[in-house]
Formats: C-alpha cells, structure tokens, sequence
C-alpha cells in the first residue's frame, strides 16, 4: 500500500475518522428509515431523489467534521509542518478531508441502498437517474470543501457546528424553493412526487457546476500561493457565472424533463394506449380498463382513442388521452379510476375553490363509474338520484354531462 | 547560505510581519534571535517556502523559495520543527514518521528505512509501535526532532524547539543539534533566548519589531557596543544582544 493511501487509511480508522463515520453512517439511516417509501413512478429517479433528500441531513454533518478535522490540524501545527513540506499545508490535510469526505459517502450509499431496497422498481437503471449520484457527490464535495475553508480561518471552536446548521437550514429551506433558490438547491422535494419525472440533464450539469465552482472558490481560501489561487478562483467565477446563465434559461416542465421514448410499449387496437417501456407490465390492466371504459362512455361525450402516459405524445400532464397508470398490476379498482381519469380529466386546469363546482365535478364521476361498472359503486344516499339520471336515454344523459361539466368550471 | 535582501512579508494591509530585512549568514548552524512579536517565524515561514514574500530577495541555501521549481526543491531538502507540534496523542511513533515521510515525499521503497534510522538516530527504535500519549514529554521532545531526519534533510529548520524544556532535556536537545551539525547538516535556530545562541550557532540574525538589528558571527554579536567583559560562555553574547535591543529601543523611542 503506498504512503498516501496508508495516510488516508490511518485517517479513516483514526478515533476522529470512525467518530465521523459514526455520525455519518447514522444520519443516513435515521433519515433513509424515518421517510416513508418513495411513491416510486415509473423510473429510478424517485428512488435517486429520495437518496438525494437524505443530504440534507448528511451534507451538513460533512462540512462541520471537516471544518473541525481542519481545525484540529492547524491548532496542533501539523499545518504549519506541512506547510514546509513538498506537499504542502493543503495536501498534508488531504487524508484528512479525504477520510471525512468518503465517510459521507459511505452515508450517501446508506441512504441509496434504504431506497434502492423499499423501491418497487427492478431492473438497472438507466443513465439520467444516475446523474443524481454524481450531483449527491459534488454535494457532499461542497460541504467538505466549505467545511475545509471555515476550518482554515475560523479558530473559535463553535464554528464547526454553526457551518453545519448554517448549512441545514440554508439547504432546508431551499429544497422548498421556487425558481431561482428551488433551481440553485440541489435538493428538490417535490421531485419524488411526479412519477413520471427523471432529472433533466441540462438541469442536473448546470447544478454540479456551480457546485463545482462553489467548492473551488471555497477551497481558495486554504490554498497557498498566489497564482493558484489566483487561477483557482477566476477559473471557477467563470464556470459559476456560465452554470448560473444555463440555470437561468432552464426552467422545464415536468413532461418536458424526460424524453419521448423512441418506441412506447403499445396495446389495443380500437382504442390504443402507450406506456413507457418499463411499464410494461402494466399495459394489459390498463388497456383492459380504458377499453371498458371508453366503450362505455362513447354515447355520451367525446372519448379519445389513443392514451398515453405524460410526455410521450402530449408536453402536458393532464387532459383528455393523458393516461397515469397506478404504480402496481395488482389493483383493478385503481385501473377504473386511473381509466376514468384520462376520459373525464377535471374540465378546468385548476379546480375551482367553489363547493358546487366540485360537486358537480363529483357527480360526474359518480355517473361515469355508475355507467362503467354498473350501479354498486353510487353512494347509499344518492342512489335514487342517480337512478333518475340513469334511467334517462342517450341525449338526456349526454346533455346532463354536459350540463354538469360547464358547472364544474362555473 | 542565508541571504536577504529588502525582505519583506506583510500579512495584511497594516500588519507586516517582516520589514526590510537584510542579512547573509551562513555557517553551520545560524540562529535566528529575537524577543516575541519579531518576527522570527515569519522569517522561518519563508525560509520554509511555507510563506512568499511579498517583496525583496531571499536565498537559502542558492535557492529562492519564491520560485515555483525552487521551492520545491527548498521543500525536498528541508527538515522543520514548528513552534507548537502537537502529535495527535492516539497516533503511534511509526504512523506519525509515516506520515512525515509522505509528506516529504519519502519513497515508499525506502521509508521503512528512513524512518528506522531517525529512530535510531534518535533513540527510539524500541517505541515504534508506542501511542504517542504513552510517551513522557522528552520522549515526545526526541520524536519531534525525530521526525526532521525521515527525508535525510541537508537543511534542519527548528522554531523555538527548546521552549518549555527543563535544563537536562535542554542540554540533550542541544546536543542532537550539534550531532547533526557534526553530520554536515546546516541548522537553522530561532529562539528568544541568547545562551542557546551561545551554545550552538556560529552566526546569529537578531531580529526585533520585524526589522534586522544585526546579522554577523555570534563573536560579534558580543562585541556589539564594546568588549565583553567575560569573554568566555554565554554571558557575552547575551550582554551584546541586551545592547542591541537597548540600542534599538532607544532609536524606536
């Protein structure tokens, strides 16, 4: 084993190096344990995101360890020893950093094996998911890098953990932000919620570049010698200014974020639907349910004859033809539903705040399901009610729909 | 072997850590001499290229420490002690020197020997695999000086070694100077006190409030402002540093 890798093995099993890990290795499993399973759509990204979501806690532990590390270094002079050495004050803290970083990694392994274990996806992932390993990585390569510069300078030894917080609560709060700060925050909640969401690759490499940028301009601070750092810095305020213009002008809809698939998994041939390949498995309920259901409502209002799911014919997420299927083939009641969905979508892009709008939206369903599947789904209490509406002919019945519809826009 | 020239370091816009220094000694063993605050590590931050100047000329041993390939050639060649070491006490004796060794950039086919040999030279080859916390402080003292020898330096840099010594591990820290100046190996001493300057330099640059007060032979430096009065040991030497500082002090007033 060479002398560096010997220094960083060292560092690694050092008192300091496995409390590090301690800590690293148990924010990641109370954070992978007390979320609950990602609703995992249809690709990995869900399952990389969840991972991704587990930084907030681990980040911050790596940045206050190596703030700390590097404290220990200078305060004990090995700095200063260093600093008079061929590798210098920076690279004689570097099995240092190096220990602390691949221990939040180690954590960052954690959280992918929880959710890569709770997800319901099999098969290897394809390669945009896998993006997110490599913005986790810059990440976590920022907070040691942050961690590294707050330890050169800051000598009181209530900085390590003030970083960590700062860091907490700045990443925190930006994983619940819009536009610019929810773009710049390489932590995006409400990604786990579309199902049908893979990171967008412009997106994702404009991030870990300024991720990049940031923790090279951080690491001018340690760095000795006036031209590297000179170098360093104008290097990485080129490359920040050049991620931050890309993230400025990429601002995708979420159908948007994932490319068409060149050949869609299809079925049926009077009404067709089309589903992402990895799905499937789950076109023979769907094609099942939607023909059912099409035939069945086809007197009544216009019904389309082609669904697919969001972004494979259509740039938009909801309407007539946009079919979501249920994650799992097991549950028929939810193929009805899901079904349902893509012929009858809410008639308005937002749902009115008016309670007689929803009702009629309501009603809607209830007589859809009704003439679907027959009379055994309508409420106990509105029965009689729908039995009238039923028991009128076609134009009775297509002009109540209609009349119903308008409603649930009014 | 130590050349200086309008040297200068300052380490912020009002804080100058060196003012204008100007010097060349050379001998085997040169101590660098002055009360706190005068600028002595500065100076041996720069003798250790752990630091540029920010302006003027320096030389060590031929070569500028400013310059890139230079100074890394300065660093190779280089054994130094800083003012403050503190091994980390969990560390053991072979981890520590390994470390040092990478550092140094020791050969990985030759370290195992180098870093025998500085135990040897130094009387520690029974404690390799000793926790440092388990060490008395001498002990600690003889592997701080034996970390210097891992790479075989041609240059011995040590900051204020001595202090916090008793008179016994005074006196033997000493002799492991003169071991190493008898090795052919050229010692660099900063320390406040005169009588270590007596013991072992040859030539002495005595520094106060960042400025060069006077470069030359320890013999002069007890012959500033008059004869001695008791020409042998430390005492001279001690009485024409006194002078110095006076003399400076007065000017400053």
């Amino acid at each position: 084993m060479s002398p560096g890798l010997r220094a960083l093995r060292a560092e690694l099993t050092s008192r300091a190096g496995l409390l590090v890990g301690l800590l690293s290795v148990t924010v990641a499993l109370t954070t992978g344990l007390m979320r609950m399973p990602p609703p995992t759509g249809p690709s990995w990204s869900a399952t990389f995101n969840e991972a991704l979501l587990g930084l907030v806690g681990l980040a911050p532990v790596c940045a206050g360890a190596v703030a700390w590390l590097v404290q220990d270094y200078q305060r004990r002079g090995i700095a200063a020893l260093a600093g008079s050495s061929p590798r210098g004050a920076v690279g004689g803290a570097l099995p240092r950093v190096g220990a602390a970083l691949l221990w939040a990694l180690a954590g960052y392994l954690v959280l992918l094996l929880i959710s890569a274990v709770r997800t319901t996806h099999r098969g290897l992932p394809d390669w945009p998911p896998l993006l997110l390993v490599l913005l986790a990585t810059a990440f976590l390569a920022v907070g040691a890098a942050l961690g590294w510069a707050v330890g050169a300078v800051a000598t009181v030894r209530a900085a390590p953990p003030l970083l960590g917080v700062a860091l907490f609560v700045g990443v925190y709060a930006g994983s619940y932000g819009d536009d610019w700060v929810g773009r710049l925050t390489p932590v995006d909640r409400m990604a786990v919620y579309r199902s049908f969401l893979q990171p967008h690759v412009r997106l994702v490499l404009a991030q870990v570049a300024v991720l990049a940028a940031v923790a090279a301009l951080a690491l001018c601070v340690p760095l000795a010698g006036g031209l590297a750092r000179r170098w360093t810095g104008l290097s990485a305020a080129v490359v920040l200014t050049g991620a931050v213009l890309v993230l400025s002008k990429t601002d995708p809809d979420p159908t948007e974020i994932r490319a068409a698939p060149r050949q869609p998994a299809c079925a049926g041939s009077g009404v067709v639907v089309c589903l992402r390949p990895e799905n499937a498995d789950l076109l023979a309920p769907s094609s099942m349910a939607l023909s059912a259901a099409a035939a069945a409502l086809a007197p009544y209002l216009p019904v389309p004859m082609r669904f697919s799911e969001p972004g494979i014919d259509r740039r938009v997420d909801h309407g007539p033809g946009v079919y979501v299927p249920p994650p799992e083939p097991g549950d028929p009641l939810a193929f009805e539903a899901a079904a349902l969905a893509a012929i009858l979508p809410p008639p308005c892009p937002r749902r009115v705040a008016d309670a007689s709008a929803t009702m009629a939206y309501g009603d809607v369903l209830i007589w859809a399901d009704a003439t679907v599947n027959g009379p055994a789904g309508i409420p106990a209490y509105e029965r009689q009610r729908f039995a009238r509406i039923l028991a009128q002919n076609v134009p009775g019945q297509r002009e109540w729909v209609q009349r119903h519809l308008t409603a649930a826009c009014s | 072997m130590l050349a200086a020239s309008h040297l200068a370091y300052r380490y912020g816009p009002r804080r100058w850590g060196l003012l204008d220094g100007h010097f060349s000694v050379g001998g085997p063993v040169v101590g660098v001499l002055g009360p706190t605050g005068a600028g002595k590590s500065t100076l041996l931050a720069l003798l250790t290229a752990a630091r540029t100047a920010t302006s003027g000329t320096l030389l060590v041993s031929g070569l500028d420490p400013g310059e890139r390939r230079q100074r890394r050639q300065l660093r190779s060649r280089l054994g130094f002690v800083p003012q403050s070491l503190s091994i980390h006490p969990r560390q053991t004796v072979g981890e520590f020197l390994a470390y040092v060794g990478w550092l140094r950039r020791v050969p990985a086919a030759g370290l195992g020997q180098a870093i025998a040999d500085s135990l040897l030279a130094t009387d520690l080859t029974e404690l390799r695999d000793r926790p440092v916390r388990s060490l008395p402080a001498g002990t600690r003292h003889r592997l701080v000086l034996a970390q210097v020898l891992v790479n075989r330096p041609s240059l011995v840099v040590l900051d204020e070694p001595l202090v916090g010594l008793g008179p016994e591990q005074r006196a033997q820290f000493l002799a492991r100077v003169a071991a190493m100046r008898d090795d052919g190996t050229t010692v660099v001493l900063a320390t406040p006190l005169a009588a270590d300057v007596a013991a072992v330099c040859t030539e002495v640059v005595v520094l106060a409030g960042g400025r060069t007060l006077f470069s030359g032979t320890t013999a002069a430096l007890a012959g500033v402002g008059g004869p001695a009065a008791h020409p042998a040991g430390p005492a001279p030497v001690l009485a024409g540093y006194h002078r110095l500082l006076a003399g400076a002090g007065a000017v400053a007033g």
